[in-house]
Parts: structure tokens; C-alpha cells; sequence
């Protein structure tokens, strides 16, 4: 029997979820393994080192670059205090002095006779790993970070901006439903409001006045999104927006009813603490916004049976869901897998899948454009 | 693309793709070229020669003229039902100056065989050379013209006619002539592993690698796409007027055989 897997987004009700809590460069392990975390624990910390301000100070005092090292006062790796005489020269018997002084706090990182420039850094700053979700550490690799893991809801989506919060779940709105400003109030504060096909502006602008910790709605207009952050988004990861609120789009650019087995799910969750991450990542090793609610009482081992079975992939009578045009949208069934190739209108030659819908017609389409339903 | 594994089903949806393609490779080698420039800071050495190439730097280094093979790799090339778009999706995204090869991943090999490269250098040049490379062809084009707009210079009194000439000798020993005016594109089939002995004579104001004007010889190989000769301009010039900019992109798909008759033709009904 023909079978084919397509990696979709995941819409689980109960499913083992494990996040790797790693420092982005070594520290301190604050936890062990078998140890039960909080979202909110510290699991590891470590001292960022600070920005690197280059001040072209050879050319401040009107020397040559080579001449840079015998003009600064102080060696790589002293600290130096705001007001500071940093560098200093005089020419001509002592008639003629020039010298820098330091405008900031720091420590002297770079004399570079090349450039002529002199690099103050700032003081390291203390960098803190939370757990992000409640759960057990399973792994922890040494000053580096855990591995968390614990049964829980999950759902991705397609889109997200904003990096990890937390909050209780709150539908306030219609899968079908324009989430519009007026429905947000100060009832909202902390929350993750769920629902509706498209976030506006003005929304998303009461809701970081109202202090919301998240939205998860279908869709939002990309020129509004630009408004709202300032400037258009770029091609790299995204979630390390300087916004006040997480915003995870579940199906895509502008008005979009979100799927209903995404609805469904979340407001099941209705009031539970949930754990929200914008990040993005469109390229290989894709990374895709998320909804975690930890589940207190599933059980792990009986879990990772289930795992092995999804991971088999599609078949005859799989629920899929369609995820591009002309059937965008559309839920159904699988009904053939043909094994040979077959031609599009485009004049590719792609292996497709037959798909009986919800209503009951039936569409030929290329198999990866639709994404197994794993509830 | 929020969903870069889905496949284009209809032919809308491809020709919409491959313009974002277009775009994004245009805008992604223009934010590549913007790193790729001097070290700012430097104080130049007192060289008298290099006062004239320094600001040349400060733009950027890379030469479009001096680039003689673009490769291409990713779903998107690999899924395109006619290699020729690939060709035109490299060619507008890169706008290749000179003689340059272009070829394209087959099935998103690249990547992988780079790895395989470090234990099985052999292997995975075999495999990269038969399974992974398809050569689509070469791109012949000029750069320029040169317009000197601060002197009331026009572009259409400067180049009237005739943007580049080129002289094809095939192998059977036939001279194949080539004669393209500014805005015009050509592509002529040639085979891949066949080679021509091209003489190209650019326009006085273009250049094909060696000055203004200057006529360039060389050997190049065909491909899947063929040989495609770009007389559009470096950079590429469009229309301003927006339906005569669209008679042109449709004049370009349409010389090309880049898409199906049906979609050409619905775009001239308009």
C-alpha cells in the first residue's frame, strides 16, 4: 500500500513536548536531571559580554593609526570609568595636546593600529535561562543548558512575532471572526486571547495597551503588520521583536478563518496557563510559532507509543487538511495515493493524493500540499 | 512563502512564485553585494593608482562581469516544470554581465554532497558532476549602456539601434548570426556537452568584459535552456509606462518559451 509523509503543523491534544533550555555561550547549570521546573525557573545563567563601541580615536587626536598603541594610557582588558582620559598626544614641545576621554563605563578591548580605532566594551550582563515550560529536566548537557520535557497541548502556527511569554488561554473570538479592537478590555490583561481570522492594527495596538500577553488568531495583513512593528519584517528568524505582546498567526497573510480543529482545541484550554513563542524560522531547520499547555496527570511512557505510530506518515482514510491554493483550507480524507507521477496544469510532474472534503467532493492535488490533521 | 515545500498547482500560483523568486534573489544579492565591500575605517595607503579603484570598492566587490557561473539550488528551481524558468528566475534575480554559465541543483543535492565531500571527496564529485548539476545554459549579455545623464544625454538618441551583435560558428561549421536591439532577449537552442565559438561585438557605449565596445571571443557550452542573449541592459531597463511594461514581460516569456502558449496568450488578451 502507497503511503507518503508531509511534515504539516502540529495540532495536538496530548503530546510529549521537549525544549532544549541552551545558553548561547557557556555558564552555570542551576538544576539536575529528574528535577521538576516551573515555566519560571531558572535553569541556567551565564554573563553575556557587553556591546563593543569602536571609537576612531587616531583619527580624534590627529595621529596615525600606528602611532594609536603608544598614544592610549591603558592596556587591552583595564577598565576604564565615563570621563576617563583614555588616550592622549601632544606634539610640537608639549604646545599642542589633544586626548580622549571615555564617554561610558566599560573596559578596553581593542587598540587596533590598522583602523585606528579603540573598542570599549561594556560591562558583561547577566543572562538568565527560564525553564519556558513546567515540567521534568530530562537532560542536561554541562554548562550549557537542559532538556525539558512534559506532556502537554500543542499547537504551532504558521507565523508568530514575539518571543516566549506566558498566560492564561481567553477566546474572545469567532474562527470566522475580525478580531477587532473593541473586543479587547482590560479583562484581557495577561492573557493569550485566541480566535478570529484576522488581527487589525488597532487590535494589536489595544492589546499591548491593555498589557495582553498574546494573540493567536488566523490571519494578519502584512502592511499592518509593518505598521505596527515599525519597519518590514526581514528573512531571517523572527521573535526577537521589541514589542510588548507574542502574536502566533495559525494560517497565514490577511484574512484567514482559523482551522477548526485549532479552534476547537485552544478553547478546550479556555483559563489554562500556556507557554507562547513567536519565533519563526522559514528556511531549513524550520522553526514555526507555538502554543504549549503543560498536562498535569498524562503520562509520558504511553505517549511516546503514539508518537511512533504518527510518525508512519499517511494513508487511505488520514484526515488532512489542504494547505495551498486552489483548495486552500479544505479538510478531508485521503482517498488514493497513486504511486505513479502525474502532471499538474503547470506542466510539473508531481506525485499527488486524492482527497475526499468535508462536503463530499473529491480533489487530486500534489501531496505536499496538504498536511496530515495530527490531533 | 510561509509554506516553501507546498508545490504551485496552478499556473497562476507558479507565475506568482517565480516573481517572488525573482524579487527575493534581487533583493538578497543586493543586500550581499552592500556587505561585500571595503573595510571602512582603513586609512588607504598613499598609492596613486588606487584612488580610482577605492571608490570602486567602497560599493562593492563583486563584479558582475568577473562572475562566470551562477549556480542555483532549492525546491523552487528543482520543482519549475521548464528548466528555461530557471534560467530566467537566475537571470533576473542575478542580472549576470558577460558570458555566464548558469547551472541548478537537480533535486537539492548541493548541500548534502558538500558534507559527503568531507569523507568521500570522490564519491560526492562523482555524484555532483552526473546527478546534481544541470546545466541550463549560458547567459550572454552586456553591461551598460552608459548614459551620460549630466550631460543631456538620452537614452534613446544614444543607443538607436543595435545593442549586440553576436556570431555564433557552430560545430557543423555555419556562422549563425544574432543581432539584438536594447530591450530584446533570444534564446538558441543548444544541447548540453555542445559547444559554439561565439564572437560578440557589443555596442560602444557596453561592455562585455573588455571595454566599451570591445569585441569578445570565446567558446561557450550549451544546456537545457540553451544559449538566452540578453540585450535588456545592466541594470535591466523596464518600461515606466505600466501596460507597456507588461506587453514587455510578456514579450520576454513569450520569446523565451518560458511558460505554456494558453498563459501567454491570456496575458496579451489582457
Amino acid at each position: 500500500m502507497s503511503y507518503a509523509y508531509t511534515p504539516g503543523l502540529k495540532v495536538k491534544r496530548v503530546t510529549i513536548v521537549r525544549k532544549a533550555r541552551i545558553l548561547p555561550i557557556e555558564g552555570k547549570v542551576l538544576v539536575k536531571e529528574g528535577d521538576v521546573v516551573s515555566y519560571d525557573t531558572v535553569v541556567a545563567q551565564t554573563h553575556i559580554p557587553g556591546d563593543v563601541e569602536m571609537i576612531p580615536v587616531a583619527a580624534i587626536l590627529g595621529i596615525d593609526p600606528r602611532e594609536l598603541p603608544r598614544a592610549v594610557l591603558k592596556k587591552e582588558g583595564d577598565a576604564v570609568k565615563e570621563g576617563e582620559i583614555v588616550a592622549k598626544t601632544s606634539s610640537f614641545f608639549g604646545l599642542f595636546k589633544s586626548e580622549y576621554k571615555s564617554k561610558k563605563d566599560g573596559m578596553l578591548s581593542l587598540i587596533s593600529k590598522v583602523t585606528g580605532m579603540v573598542g570599549i566594551q561594556d560591562f558583561p550582563q547577566p543572562l538568565e535561562r527560564y525553564a519556558y515550560i513546567s515540567g521534568t529536566v530530562v537532560e542536561v548537557m554541562p554548562k550549557s543548558g537542559v532538556v525539558v520535557e512534559t506532556p502537554a497541548s500543542f499547537v504551532q502556527g504558521i507565523f508568530g512575532i514575539g518571543g516566549e511569554r506566558h498566560g492564561e488561554l481567553m477566546t474572545i473570538a469567532k474562527p470566522n471572526e475580525v478580531l477587532t479592537e473593541d473586543l479587547v478590555g482590560s479583562e484581557c490583561a495577561g492573557k493569550i486571547l485566541v480566535g478570529g481570522s484576522l488581527v487589525t492594527l488597532e487590535a494589536l495596538k489595544r492589546a499591548e495597551e491593555m498589557k495582553v500577553t498574546g494573540i493567536v488568531t488566523g490571519g494578519i495583513n502584512s502592511d499592518e503588520l509593518t505598521s505596527y512593528l515599525g519597519y518590514e519584517m526581514g528573512v531571517a528568524i523572527t521573535g526577537h521583536e521589541d514589542i510588548g505582546l507574542t502574536c502566533v498567526i495559525t494560517e497565514g497573510f490577511d484574512e484567514m478563518a482559523m482551522a477548526n480543529h485549532t479552534y476547537t482545541l485552544l478553547k478546550s484550554l479556555e483559563g489554562k496557563l500556556a507557554s507562547i513563542n513567536g519565533a519563526t524560522q522559514i528556511r531549513a531547520g524550520v522553526i514555526r510559532p507555538e502554543i504549549v499547555v503543560a498536562l498535569k496527570g498524562s503520562k509520558v511512557e504511553e505517549l511516546r507509543k503514539d508518537e511512533d505510530v504518527l510518525a508512519e506518515g499517511m494513508y487511505p482514510g488520514t484526515r488532512v487538511r489542504i494547505i495551498r491554493q486552489p483548495y486552500f483550507g479544505g479538510v478531508g480524507t485521503v482517498k488514493l495515493l497513486p504511486a505513479e507521477l502525474q502532471q499538474l496544469e503547470t506542466e510539473s510532474w508531481v506525485r499527488v493524493m486524492s482527497v475526499k472534503l468535508d462536503d463530499g467532493s473529491v480533489v487530486t492535488i500534489p501531496r505536499a500540499n496538504a498536511e496530515i490533521m495530527e490531533e | 512563502m510561509i509554506r516553501p515545500t507546498t508545490i504551485p498547482q496552478t499556473l497562476d500560483e507558479l507565475i506568482i512564485e517565480h516573481g517572488v523568486a525573482r524579487e527575493a534573489l534581487r533583493l538578497g544579492f543586493y543586500h550581499h553585494k552592500f556587505l561585500a565591500r571595503g573595510l571602512r575605517g582603513v586609512r588607504p595607503a598613499a598609492d596613486l593608482s588606487k584612488i580610482f579603484w577605492r571608490k570602486v570598492e567602497l560599493e562593492t566587490y563583486i563584479d558582475m562581469l568577473r562572475v562566470n557561473l551562477i549556480g542555483g539550488t532549492g525546491g523552487l528551481l528543482s520543482h519549475a516544470p521548464r528548466r528555461v524558468q530557471s534560467a530566467l528566475i537566475l537571470i533576473d534575480g542575478f542580472q549576470p554581465e558577460g558570458i555566464t554559465q548558469l547551472i541548478q541543483d537537480s533535486v537539492f543535492m548541493f548541500p548534502h554532497l558538500g558534507v559527503l565531500s568531507t569523507v568521500q571527496p570522490e564519491m560526492a564529485y562523482e555524484v555532483f558532476e552526473k546527478d546534481a548539476v544541470v546545466r541550463l545554459g549560458c547567459c550572454i549579455s552586456p553591461r551598460g549602456p552608459v548614459i551620460y545623464e549630466d550631460k543631456g544625454e538620452k537614452l534613446e538618441e544614444v543607443v538607436e539601434d543595435e545593442l549586440i551583435k553576436v556570431e555564433l560558428t557552430m560545430r557543423d561549421g555555419g556562422v549563425k548570426t544574432e543581432s539584438l536591439n536594447l530591450g530584446e532577449m533570444r534564446r538558441i537552442p543548444l544541447l548540453v556537452g555542445e559547444f559554439v565559438d561565439v564572437k560578440i561585438t557589443p555596442h560602444e557605449r557596453c561592455d562585455m568584459g573588455l571595454g566599451l565596445g570591445k569585441t569578445v571571443t570565446a567558446k561557450v557550452e550549451g544546456g537545457v535552456a540553451g544559449i538566452i542573449i540578453d540585450a535588456r541592459g545592466r541594470p535591466r531597463i523596464l518600461p515606466e509606462d505600466r501596460e507597456e511594461m507588461k506587453r514587455t514581460l510578456v514579450r520576454w516569456l513569450k520569446v523565451l518559451t518560458a511558460y505554456p502558449e494558453a498563459l501567454i496568450k491570456r496575458f496579451e488578451d489582457g
